[in-house]
């Protein structure tokens, strides 16, 4: 009904290059042979490529000079403290809850105590108790439905109130055994003994199943039967002889049918698809939960840490397969569903419509689920790749060691100071202030918080050399607060002395 | 600083209402209204992936029931829609209901809802005031074609829906109040101006008002009558153009009738915030957009390793269609080769360079004996359209009405003698006349009149105009220039300042302003918020869009988007009833 943009294409659908692969893993094989070997800028996609050119051919454009690019501000004022102004909110909002709950209790309260002492009558009244009469033609059994609810005296009554049509021979006056009013036959309504028990407690009840699917099923759900006389209904009749039930007036079975209603509604089954769609809901937690260690796990692998190894992303990488493949296959089974439409009347072309639009839409969703994870996924590399990464590494860090000496070399010698025993073998557990001296000397005169954040971007740099991730993860952090300290000092200068440091640095 | 954004405001709420609902599976309800608000701004497929796996009407929820899915329900607070709903709740199908209505609603109907509510299912009801069709960002609509009932009064259901429309505008940005101005001429603009004013007052008593507050913001309503020239002219800015020649409705483009339209490229989803392109380019003119698109093109070509060269934009097509890699890399470019191409044919089949040149040298310049001559080639000329002899015809009319060698008649045989031109067409001249004439104008529509406006003119013949196309400049501009400069005269745009506000609300600081304004110093605007009654056009949209360019802060809006041939129809149905009544001269006089 609403219209989507662009046109949106069902499948395994590459984004970059819009080749449509048949499976999940064709994709990911796809993509990461494909798209990912490229460099980085080619991996952005033509479309981004396209959009810089549109960009290049616009500036050509708006060569017309900006000579009173401000020429409107001077007629605008505005409360610069005004955060609204800022940055837009989102607008007011006018709250009906508390209102609409408070009328809403009222209501419910009224037709509750109503519901209560009907349902309290009803519970004597069909009692299993032994010294309970249960044959409803029995003098006693009526003795005890006095008791319960007074029954009117019905020698005033001349109509029915229900229908309106005098009583006589052929219209006999009976008594609802809920309120005790007088009504005629016709208007009678009857409710089974296994109903009533439903009633008052759905939970325990053998009926709880067959109510459940007769809610499912529209028109079926009324809680009583009105029986008549007719002799066509002979055999309806004799089936509800061979249970018992009572006999009630209209309005006090519309006050249970609206407690059954309401029981119903609570208990109602659920359908196919969202059983189903729980699977891929659980499948897809699970998926947010692993997918980041496994990137993490990857990008080490490939940086040539030794932290984890192959076999961890392998296992990793399975379990990962393992989600997609439960979200892929759940997500077409819900499509089957789509065209079946079980439980659905053939003429409810509209209730048929929705169902397979729902079925649709949760496919639709999981595939783009699916697209975006296999994008952001790349395979294990193989034991080669991963050699190679190592190499690669130790060989940066000999290099940079090799640098480091032959700096401090040049350092000893240049600043001929005596007391720089440096140590030419680094230690690999902790990370050392390891600065360009000038700097040094430099930053002795700054502040100290300036000095310790040259520290930790210097150890930045060689835990991202050393590929030491998590630490470097923590040491931004650390980075950060410091900046934080910075920003609240006065000395102003000194923060973006620093500022233009660490960007160097990064 | 930055502009407020319409589409962003409504985007904000439809946010929240799915936030609001949590982490399950969901279903979008609306009515025919509402569905458009939320189309404007969010793609179907964007909504999806907050799992709101269905989308329907309230009208049409199907029979079976789906209990575990929760109904997020935005609707408009009509008469329909809350009995719908009070149906609805005695037999929910939703498991949950998360009600939103998109403007205030009447206290008992909050009632009437409680007690349908039998199964305890409404968890929420708010108001979340997106009650307008949010189209760029500084544009907006109601969506309304047919402002004007007879003798241009206000029908009351519309009279509703445009203030409720205003004030749910304003409250979506988090403004309870304003001073409102108004067109003094149309008694349509004050009856709105009032309204506005006593409801926002009655209305706004929810919002914590902020007696610091010193932002103020503007909302000037005007009628179109003032100005009917500006849906009369051929447009070439991109945009603007798409609807003035094939037309653009809820963002979407009709190009059933383009002459070998693939079926997938039939019905075009044009939305600035889903395609960069489109973005880039709303207010470009039709050169650059056609170059835009060729380099486009040519670096897909060369990305390709082609050799053939694109001259024409016959090429590209046929370019396109030898790529089928290229038409799966997206609708987006194909689309807009097809839209652009289709453009330039209709530009150069109808000759509308000509066309609109003439319609900018008819408006611009006063040069009446040369222009005539003009207007008689082109109906002579069998290639162009009626439809543009009347544009010239009736911008003929409104700019020389009252010239002494009034030629109009003469203009009308000649164009019955070679052409056959709609009945229809003859009664519209009429009725724009009836409609925007001299009669009704308080402004310098055509800059004739102040001695300032001939010699700015008479500069810019010296200096020459550098767009022959692009020379008039709507009247819009003009008043908003005049206002922001304190120059807009309170005699024709007065506001409306209700007793109750300075009794109410902070009574000090209207004072204040009322001083201020008395002694001629204005208290600068946070932003003008602009309403036209019977339409806007792109051609204002795209000058507001250049004055907030360079710092202004300016939203538009009015009762409908128009092109030409929308503009007709709402013109002859508001003049229809009026013309040839003898009480018409009387009413007008009045309206004055």
């Amino acid at each position: 009904m609403l219209p989507s943009v662009g046109d949106v294409r069902e499948g395994f659908i590459c984004p970059q290059c819009h080749h449509d692969m048949s499976t999940m893993e064709m994709l990911q094989l796809h993509f990461q042979d494909v798209h990912m070997k490229q460099s980085s800028s080619a991996v952005k996609g033509l479309f981004s490529l396209a959009k810089q050119k549109i960009k290049s051919v616009q500036d050509n454009f708006t060569t017309v000079p900006n000579e009173q690019s401000n020429v409107y501000t001077q007629f605008f004022s505005f409360d610069q403290n005004d955060s609204s102004l800022k940055q837009q909110q989102i607008g007011y909002i006018r709250s009906y809850n508390d209102k609409f709950k408070k009328l809403r209790k009222i209501e419910h309260d009224q037709i509750s105590i109503e519901t209560t002492r009907l349902l309290l009558r009803l519970e004597k009244l069909i009692s299993n108790d032994e010294d309970v009469p249960k044959n409803a033609k029995t003098k006693e059994r009526r003795k005890y439905e006095q008791e319960i609810v007074e029954w009117i005296d019905d020698s005033k009554v001349s109509l029915c109130p229900s229908c309106a049509k005098p009583f006589s021979l052929s219209r006999r006056k009976h008594h609802c055994r809920l309120d005790g009013f007088v009504i005629c036959d016709q208007c009678s309504q009857f409710l089974l003994f296994s109903k009533a028990r439903y009633l008052i407690d759905p939970n325990s009840s053998t009926l709880n199943k067959m109510t459940a699917n007769g809610s499912s099923l529209q028109g079926s759900n009324s809680l009583t039967s009105t029986v008549t006389t007719d002799d066509s209904n002979l055999n309806n009749k004799d089936k509800v002889n061979s249970e018992n039930y009572l006999r009630i007036c209209l309005s006090c079975q519309k006050v249970l049918q609206r407690r059954y209603d309401q029981i119903c509604f609570k208990n109602a089954q659920r359908d196919e698809v969202f059983l189903y769609y729980e699977k891929i809901a659980e499948a897809q937690k699970e998926l947010a939960n692993i997918h980041p260690t496994y990137s993490t796990i990857i990008e080490s692998l490939l940086s040539g840490d030794t932290k984890y190894q192959i076999i961890d992303g392998q296992r990793l990488y399975r379990q990962l397969t393992s989600c997609y493949e439960k979200i892929d296959s759940t997500s077409k089974h819900i499509m089957k569903l789509a065209d079946s439409c079980s439980n659905i009347d053939e003429d409810d072309t509209q209730s048929q419509f929705r169902y397979s639009a729902l079925c649709r839409n949760i496919r639709m969703y999981a595939v783009h689920l699916l697209q975006n994870y296999a994008i952001s996924t790349r395979r294990v590399p193989s034991e080669d790749d991963v050699q190679r990464a190592r190499d690669e590494r130790k060989r940066l860090v000999e290099e940079r060691n090799e640098l480091e000496r032959a700096a401090k070399a040049e350092l000893v010698s240049k600043i001929s100071s005596t007391d720089s025993p440096t140590t030419s073998k680094k230690d690999v557990s902790g990370w050392r202030p390891t600065i360009d001296r000038n700097l040094l000397v430099q930053a002795q005169e700054l502040n100290p918080l300036v000095q310790q954040v040259y520290q930790v971007t210097e150890y930045i740099r060689q835990a991202q050399i050393a590929g030491r991730y998590d630490e470097v993860e923590s040491l931004k952090l650390n980075l950060k607060e410091l900046e934080q300290a910075l920003k609240n000092m006065p000395q102003q200068e000194n923060a973006s002395t620093f500022d233009s440091y660490a960007i160097e640095c990064e | 600083m930055t502009n407020l954004n319409v589409i962003e405001a409504v985007r904000f709420y439809i946010m929240r209402m799915i936030e609001d609902c949590g982490q399950n599976v969901k279903g979008f309800v609306m009515d025919k209204e509402t569905a458009s608000i939320v189309s404007m701004v969010y793609a179907q497929s964007e909504i999806l992936q907050k799992e709101v796996f269905l989308f329907e009407r309230i009208d049409t929820i199907g029979q079976k029931s789906l209990k575990h899915l929760t109904a997020i329900c935005f609707l408009r607070p009509t008469k329909e829609n809350l009995e719908a709903l009070t149906r609805e709740l005695h037999e929910p199908k939703y498991g949950s209901y998360y009600i939103y209505f998109s403007n205030f609603i009447e206290y008992n109907y909050i009632k009437t809802l409680s007690e349908a509510d039998e199964f305890a299912c409404v968890q929420v009801i708010q108001e979340f005031y997106a009650d307008y069709l949010a189209i760029n960002r500084h544009l907006y609509s109601l969506n309304i074609p047919m402002t004007y009932q007879k003798h241009y009064e206000w029908n009351d259901n519309h009279l509703r829906r445009t203030v409720q429309g205003l004030i749910s505008l304003l409250f979506s940005l988090r403004k309870q109040s304003a001073i409102i101005r108004y067109q003094k001429s149309s008694n349509m603009a004050r009856t709105l101006a009032d309204k506005l004013s006593t409801t926002l007052m009655r209305q706004a008593d929810f919002a914590t008002s902020n007696i610091n507050d010193i932002n103020q913001t503007i909302v000037l309503i005007v009628d179109r009558r003032e100005d009917a020239i500006s849906p009369l002219l051929n447009q070439w800015t991109y945009q603007a153009m798409i609807h003035e020649l094939i037309g653009i409705k809820n963002n979407r483009v009709n190009l059933s009738q383009v002459p070998g339209i693939k079926k997938e490229l039939e019905e075009v989803i044009m939305n600035a915030e889903y395609d960069e392109f489109y973005a880039n380019n709303l207010y470009s003119n039709f050169g650059e957009i056609a170059t835009n698109i060729k380099g486009l093109m040519e670096h897909f070509q060369e990305k390709h390793k082609s050799q053939s060269k694109l001259e024409s934009i016959t090429d590209m097509k046929a370019f396109i269609e030898t790529y089928p890699q290229f038409k799966k890399l997206s609708g987006t470019v194909s689309k807009h080769v097809t839209i652009v191409s289709e453009l330039s044919r209709l530009v150069g089949h109808y000759h509308l360079l000509e066309v609109s040149e003439t319609e900018q040298n008819l408006i611009c310049q006063s040069d009446h004996n040369a222009i005539v001559p003009k207007i008689k080639n082109l109906i002579k000329d069998d290639k162009i359209q009626n439809e543009d002899i009347l544009r010239l015809l009736c911008l003929y009319a409104l700019r020389y009405e009252r010239h002494a060698n009034n030629e109009l008649d003469i203009l009308k045989n000649e164009t019955q003698k070679y052409r056959q031109f709609p009945e229809k067409y003859i009664y519209f001249i009429q009725a724009l006349l009836d409609y925007g004439g001299q009669k009704f104008r308080q402004a310098d529509l055509f800059k004739t009149q102040t001695t300032m406006a001939i010699t700015r003119q008479f500069i810019r013949g010296l200096r020459g105009v550098d767009n022959v196309y692009a020379q008039h400049a709507p009247l819009i501009k003009d008043l908003l220039e005049q206002l922001l400069r304190g120059k807009l005269k309170d005699t024709l745009y007065p506001s409306v300042i209700s007793k109750d506000q300075i009794m109410q609300n902070n009574r000090h600081t209207t004072n204040q302003q009322n001083q201020l304004q008395q002694q001629g110093q204005q208290t600068k605007p946070s932003e003008i918020i602009v309403y036209v009654i019977g339409g806007i056009t792109y051609e204002e949209s795209f000058h507001i869009h250049m004055m907030n360019e360079k710092n202004a802060r300016i939203l538009l809006g009015g009762s409908y988007v128009h092109n030409f041939s929308s503009f007709i129809d709402e013109v002859i149905t508001g003049t229809s009833s009026n013309l040839f009544v003898e009480s018409n001269e009387l009413l007008t006089a009045k309206g004055r």
